[in-house]
């Protein structure tokens, strides 16, 4: 089917990202922090293949390291959230009770929030930088997966098979690791992904705004940071970066949705 | 229903606190205090004035009596005043929030009138050209970031071609304008503005309404309905729709605190003197009540749309609104 | 002849492949007659239904054959024409009332609604022709149902109000697609007298659906008997049942349970063992509502509930949905605690344990649950699903190789299966696992709650007759749950009835079927449909 092959696509998309990721160096035309006043503001050429931004930086290559950025802050943050959330959404969805209904309630709490409020919030106080971006885009993004966790714990723990393996003699040990953990990790990985799109996308937000990763050091975002002062002159600035994102981001939909289609049939009949 | 709206409101009192005490706590939690980070960038201020700053803004005191001094004002509208130009925090909040909440609610009606139509068509017609096109334009909205779009919109349609203004909502001879013109005149400005605010609602909801069309077109009582004869309009319309657009409700009620978020974006590319871009030129100067008040208006904000959504889902619910006998 | 089906074919398209349903059928139904179509799952009788209806679904097809209704191929008609038929001159009523009306529309418009297709009346008029079909079927109180929402009805109730729908305009043929198996045995047995009546009263034939046997014989007057898709049998009831030809109608009137063959009482039961006894039971669920999870009442499932079952015993506990016999099994497994009263287990009260029930108590009683499909975890294997009581013992793995083969053997299932997954069996072969899984841990007590009543009739003999055997041949002792009499009664020889949270009476099963003593266990008596 269609879907298949766009999956495939996906998966191929962030391989080749996460190869020029790891060989940045290699790969990468130019020192992507080397500025060059006299070339700036060249469109692409063969010298530069993307262009030069008002520094006479070599745009091709900031964006070879600037997938560095995507990725490891895609992966760090979604890691943090998914461990935060993991933790509080299997203990509500395990004991129950009130301390369910205290978790449930900060997570409401938290939901409450525009996202982007309380990173900006955040980031005021701690100051921009790579490393408090990650972890300041985990800390706010666990809610999701901490709702969907309980969710299918909650579900798995109605199920006969569980009351089965109490009848049985289990302890909350054994039904936590044997049964809840395989059952329920499906979707959380599902999850994972499309937070790792999230997370790219949220900090692509804040280095546009410039309070996420700061220059010299390059992410695509700050490269769009850059580019809106010369809106209209250089457009490579623009386009560029914003595709990668854009590839980047659609990539990882798509694989998030593949694998929600790999785990939903084999569970049911 | 009135018993069930009560409660409901009762309901948020825990959540309003919680939603203080944690906007408090992420501003003092921070390493140094604000005023040493005001002082950081005049770093010829003694000590003396370090304290005597602390004093007027009451950092001395233990966290906890500071919280419940900044909670008391803050019920009587007293958000402290700002590190910026010295004006009250009220002020500049009121000032702005009408624009973001125009702007947003008018972004919600979008999404509302054009995702329903969209999500139903692409269910009826599953898998055909109408299908995957917008398929494919869901996708395409989820992965490209607000902020690249609104650029590439601004320079090629207000740069470029002219046909909107770049920035801001209203015209420089605004005043000059007639009432209607004035009307008229902040429309233009919002249009692209709007635009991009609802795209990433409208992908979201048009497929989230497929999905809920094509769950519901299985159901059961789609097919009694079916074996009664009745036309296939009639079965989609009045049956499968009331069903469908149930979950929407609360799904737009969801949505409201992505809709503020998004304000950030395209207030600051289009430099629209929102709460968004309030909250931008604060962080940047550090401007901590400024924050704080913005942080808890907009968190109450979406707790309003929340509450609204449930209780209008609760009233169209049948299920809820009558229980169980 | 009102119906007549020649040679019908009809299929789905499954990933691109065309699988037949409907091998060619040819069956008729003529007037005011009552035909029942009866046949497992799986073999094609919804799909004819649909067929006739013009229903199936996007992926279904008809392929050939002819659909003769009043003297009509309405194979041939336009779907504008067959919308003219739908609902007006054949109706159709489905097995699950609880999903088969929209739920966010009150029950009186769905049913005025139905009265206004394709004619021109007004509001005013649709509205009385519902009440009118509402006191038809005989619900109580229709002006005050009429503005009811369907959640607010019962499942009995549901159902009447589906067939009322069907039956606005009078049509001439009624197709019935099970449509008691969701309801409780006396509800059922309601809801089955009314069909009948409202046939003789509107001059209407009926093509009854059902896998029941027992059921045909209370409403059919000619049976078909169908298998894969195609009729193996057809002739008048009362042939059909003392006098049947195909080997596939004989099993499966052979499938049904027939009551009055009680077992005798086992010679090896000792009287005085009490292996299982509950004194005062009593157990009752909080309701919780809001934020705070207030209790607003309570539901009292199980009251001053007690029992004695002695070893070596099949005691059966027979009950509606809803009375508490699912809250007791789960009692006497230790799943939930009780809030009065106690259990005793060979003489020891559970009392002083508290939560923790002690191993060589818990592996002693093992407990098989109705549905084969949740029971199992998906994402095991059947051998370790088989061995997670050895497993959770820390038995040494010779040990639990051992173990694996005795139990499969004794359960009649492969051991070279043991790396499949659950949903690469059959819902049989997984009741089957859970068996096994029960006995991987020789337990002396087996709660049986609803084994069989997810499967289809011939599988369900199957494992009931592997039930007995087991128990036999291992000294088991069961207690055996479930809603149907006719199986409790068969597997049990002494039986408990249950209703709302009470036990109404305990006798030999031979005595419960002979001389019923309580009003109740009378009318399930009635309720149950037989041969």
């Amino acid at each position: 089917m269609g879907k298949n092959k766009l999956a495939v696509f996906g998966v191929g998309v962030i391989i080749i990202l996460s190869l020029a990721a790891a060989f940045a160096p290699f790969i990468s035309t130019h020192d992507p922090a080397a500025i060059n006043i006299k070339d700036a503001l060249l469109g692409p050429s063969r010298q530069h293949f993307l262009g030069t931004d008002q520094l006479g930086r070599d745009i091709f290559s900031r964006m070879i390291y600037g997938s560095r950025v995507a990725l490891s802050i895609g992966l760090v943050a979604v890691g943090i959230a998914a461990i935060i959330g993991i933790v509080l959404g299997s203990i509500a969805g395990f004991y129950g009770g009130w301390i369910d209904s205290l978790i449930m309630r900060f997570v409401d709490i938290m939901l409450c929030f525009p996202r982007f409020f309380l990173i900006l919030s955040v980031v005021a106080i701690v100051g921009p930088n790579i490393f408090n971006v990650m972890v300041i885009i985990g800390l706010t993004g666990w809610m999701g997966v901490a709702r969907l966790i309980r969710a299918e714990i909650l579900s798995l723990k109605s199920r006969d098979f569980i009351s089965a393996s109490r009848a049985l003699g289990a302890n909350n040990f054994h039904i936590i690791f044997r049964h809840l953990i395989p059952n329920g990790i499906g979707p959380v990985l599902v999850s994972f992904v499309f937070g790792v799109a999230g997370a790219i996308l949220t900090e692509a937000g804040l280095s546009y705004l410039g309070l996420g990763v700061q220059p010299p050091k390059a992410s695509w975002g700050n490269i769009l940071f850059e580019g809106r002062a010369v809106l209209g002159v250089g457009w490579w600035m623009i386009l560029f970066p914003g595709l990668a994102i854009l590839i980047t981001v659609l990539s990882f939909n798509l694989f998030g949705e593949g694998l929600r289609d790999i785990i939903n049939p084999r569970t049911r009949e | 229903m009135l018993s069930y709206i009560i409660k409901r409101i009762i309901g948020i009192i825990p959540l309003l606190i919680g939603i203080t005490i944690i906007s408090f706590l992420v501003i003092h939690l921070a390493p140094g205090k604000p005023t040493e980070l005001m002082l950081q960038m005049n770093p010829k201020a003694a000590l003396e004035a370090q304290e005597k700053l602390d004093k007027i803004f009451g950092l001395d005191r233990p966290l906890h009596i500071q919280y419940l001094t900044w909670l008391k004002d803050f019920f009587r509208f007293d958000f402290g005043v700002s590190f910026i130009d010295g004006r009250p925090v009220r002020d500049k909040i009121f000032e702005r929030m009408p624009i973001t909440i125009l702007i947003n609610v008018l972004a919600l009606l979008v999404i509302f009138i054009f995702s329903i139509p969209i999500g139903i068509k692409s269910a009826i017609r599953r898998g055909s050209f109408f299908d995957r096109s917008i398929t494919i334009f869901v996708f395409l909205g989820f992965a490209a970031p607000g902020f690249w779009l609104a650029l590439i919109l601004m320079d090629l349609f207000s740069v470029r071609l002219g046909w909107f203004p770049v920035s801001g909502i209203t015209s420089l001879d605004f005043e000059n304008f007639s009432h209607l013109g004035k009307i008229a005149d902040v429309a233009h400005h919002l249009i692209l503005p709007i635009f991009v605010a609802s795209i990433g609602g409208l992908a979201g909801v048009s497929r989230y309404m497929r999905q809920s069309m094509l769950n519901i077109i299985h159901q059961d009582y789609i097919r009694t309905a079916r074996a009664k004869g009745l036309s296939e309009r009639l079965v989609i319309y009045r049956h499968a729709l009331r069903n469908a657009l149930l979950p929407i409700i609360t799904i737009l009620g969801l949505s409201v605190p992505g809709l503020i978020s998004g304000s950030v974006i395209f207030e600051s590319v289009f430099s629209i003197p929102g709460m968004g871009k309030l909250m931008v030129d604060a962080v940047f100067a550090r401007d901590y009540y400024t924050i704080m008040g913005g942080l808890v208006l907009s968190a109450l904000l979406t707790l309003i749309g929340n509450l609204l959504a449930d209780i209008t889902y609760a009233y169209i619910d049948p299920r809820i609104r009558y229980g169980k006998k | 002849m009102v119906l007549e089906l020649k040679d019908l074919r009809a299929g789905y398209i499954v990933d691109g492949d065309y699988k037949e349903a409907v091998g060619g059928i040819s069956l008729s139904v003529g007037e005011n007659e009552v035909v029942g179509l009866v046949g497992e799952s799986g073999c094609g009788k919804t799909a004819t239904a649909l067929s006739i209806m013009r229903l199936l679904p996007q992926n279904g097809k008809i392929k050939t054959g002819r659909v003769i209704f009043e003297n009509r191929n309405i194979l041939n008609l336009n779907e504008p024409q067959m919308r003219n038929i739908r609902g007006r001159r054949i109706a159709m009523v489905f097995q699950e009332p609880f999903t088969a009306l929209n739920p966010v529309i009150r029950i009186g418009p769905q049913i005025a609604e139905a009265a206004m297709t394709g004619k021109n009346i007004s509001k005013q008029k649709a509205r009385s022709l519902a009440l009118d079909l509402l006191k038809k079927v005989r619900l109580d109180n229709p002006q005050r149902i009429y503005y009811d929402y369907p959640h607010q009805l019962s499942g009995g109730q549901r159902q009447r109000a589906l067939i009322a729908i069907a039956l606005v305009h009078g049509p001439r043929l009624l197709i019935a697609d099970e449509p008691t198996t969701a309801l409780d045995v006396t509800t059922q047995m309601e809801i089955l007298k009314l069909l009948l009546e409202l046939k003789e009263n509107m001059n209407m034939s009926v093509l009854f659906i059902t896998h029941d046997f027992g059921i045909i014989n209370e409403v059919a007057d000619r049976v078909c008997v169908m298998k894969d898709g195609r009729i193996v049998e057809e002739g008048r009831k009362d042939e059909i049942l003392t006098l049947p030809k195909h080997h596939y109608t004989k099993r499966l009137l052979g499938a049904v349970p027939k009551m009055g063959s009680a077992l005798q009482q086992e010679q090896g039961i000792l009287r005085e063992d009490i292996l299982i006894e509950t004194r005062s039971l009593a157990k009752s669920f909080a309701i919780e509502r809001g934020l705070l999870r207030k209790r607003t009442g309570k539901i009292d499932a199980l009251r001053e509930v007690n029992i004695k079952i002695r070893r070596g015993q099949a005691f059966g506990l027979v009950g509606e949905s809803g009375c508490g016999k699912t809250t007791l099994g789960r009692l006497l497994i230790g799943l939930i605690e009780p809030d009065q009263g106690e259990i005793l287990i060979a003489g020891k009260s559970l009392k002083a344990y508290l939560k923790d029930i002690p191993q060589q108590i818990r592996r002693m009683m093992q407990i098989v649950f109705q549905d084969p499909y949740s029971s199992l975890d998906p994402r095991m294997t059947m051998g370790d699903i088989v061995l997670e009581g050895p497993s959770i013992l820390a038995k040494t793995r010779p040990r639990k190789e051992a173990i694996l083969n005795e139990v499969l053997e004794k359960v009649r299932l492969n051991i070279e299966d043991r790396s499949k997954y659950p949903h690469q069996f059959s819902g049989g072969q997984r009741q089957r696992i859970a068996i096994a899984r029960a006995l991987a841990t020789r337990p002396e007590f087996l709660i049986l709650d609803e084994p069989v009543s997810s499967l289809d009739v011939l599988i369900q003999k199957d494992i009931l007759d592997l039930l007995k055997s087991l128990q036999k041949e291992l000294k088991l002792t069961y207690l055996f749950i479930s809603h149907d009499l006719r199986v409790v009664e068969v597997m049990s020889d002494e039986i408990a009835v249950m209703y709302q949270g009470s036990i109404v009476e305990t006798a030999s099963s031979r005595d419960i079927y002979t001389k019923p003593m309580h009003p109740y266990t009378r009318h399930l008596l009635e309720s149950v449909p037989v041969l």
